[in-house]
């Protein structure tokens, strides 16, 4: 399994939640992260373009906008394939975390 | 003065006309937005935040010209972009650090430059020497009969 890169997790887990534009990824990412991670738009652009490329993210009719600036935005939608791509992942590091807790649990048992 | 900073960010939207024709065509505008968007949140923790704010952006914005220019193998506009993106925003930058009152900000003004152009020369010396090796291989290939 391949490991998917930061910024690829972090925008399919904000898209998790549902149908977003780029700035609300931004805001989402920003969130999950407790502001640690701020992505600029020429890398979030430049992830989405590869994850549409991929067939992992899919452009979807963007919803009433609220504001002026939300007119011209286009919205992105979770394919079923990047679902699975993401939940391989989360998979992939829950089985890490648990071989660094055991790992730890020996090491702290040695002391 | 005061302009400086808005002046910045449509400087920032001008050069988003440097991505590759269908890049920007899929993304060009949703950026210029999030950027407007993250500056005016960025503007209600004063004017260092919002100076931050467009340091990261242009960090990010020549960062990604690069891969995208690279990736379509355009080496040459890569190597454009950061002198132009470096030297506009360096420029505006050494401005505003120039004009600041003394204090802790004025100071991490000038670190923040001076960091930014040693960044900013190592980049260019290194791409200058990928810019050498590409054009001397493919001079080397197309001598080869």
């Amino acid at each position: 399994m391949t490991a998917l890169t930061p910024a690829v997790f972090h925008v399919l887990l904000a898209l998790v939640a549902g149908d977003r534009h780029g700035y609300g990824i931004m805001q989402d990412i920003a969130q999950h992260t407790g502001g640690e991670l701020k992505m600029g738009a020429g890398t979030l652009y430049g992830t989405i373009q590869r994850l549409m490329d991929q067939g992992l993210v899919r452009e979807v009719e963007s919803p009433r906008p609220q504001t002026a600036r939300d007119e011209r935005r286009r919205h992105y939608r979770l394919t079923p394939a990047g679902r699975q791509a993401l939940h391989g992942e989360v998979q992939r590091l829950e089985h890490l975390l648990n071989v660094a807790r055991g790992v730890r649990r020996v090491s702290g048992a040695k002391a | 003065m005061a302009n400086l900073l808005p002046l910045s960010l449509r400087l920032y939207c001008g050069l988003l006309r440097l991505y590759p024709a269908a890049f920007r065509r899929l993304f060009m505008d949703d950026m210029a937005a999030d950027v407007a968007d993250g500056y005016d949140a960025a503007r209600t923790c004063g004017r260092l935040g919002a100076v931050r704010f467009l340091f990261r952006a242009y960090g990010d914005l020549v960062a990604t010209l690069c891969q995208q220019a690279l990736a379509a193998d355009r080496a040459a506009i890569a190597a454009s972009t950061i002198a132009a993106a470096g030297a506009l925003w360096g420029g505006t930058v050494l401005m505003l650090a120039m004009e600041w009152p003394d204090g802790p900000a004025r100071s991490i003004l000038y670190l923040q430059l001076a960091l930014f152009f040693g960044v900013l020369g190592v980049a260019a010396c290194v791409g200058v020497g990928w810019v050498n090796r590409h054009a001397i291989t493919r001079l080397n290939l197309e001598q080869t009969p």
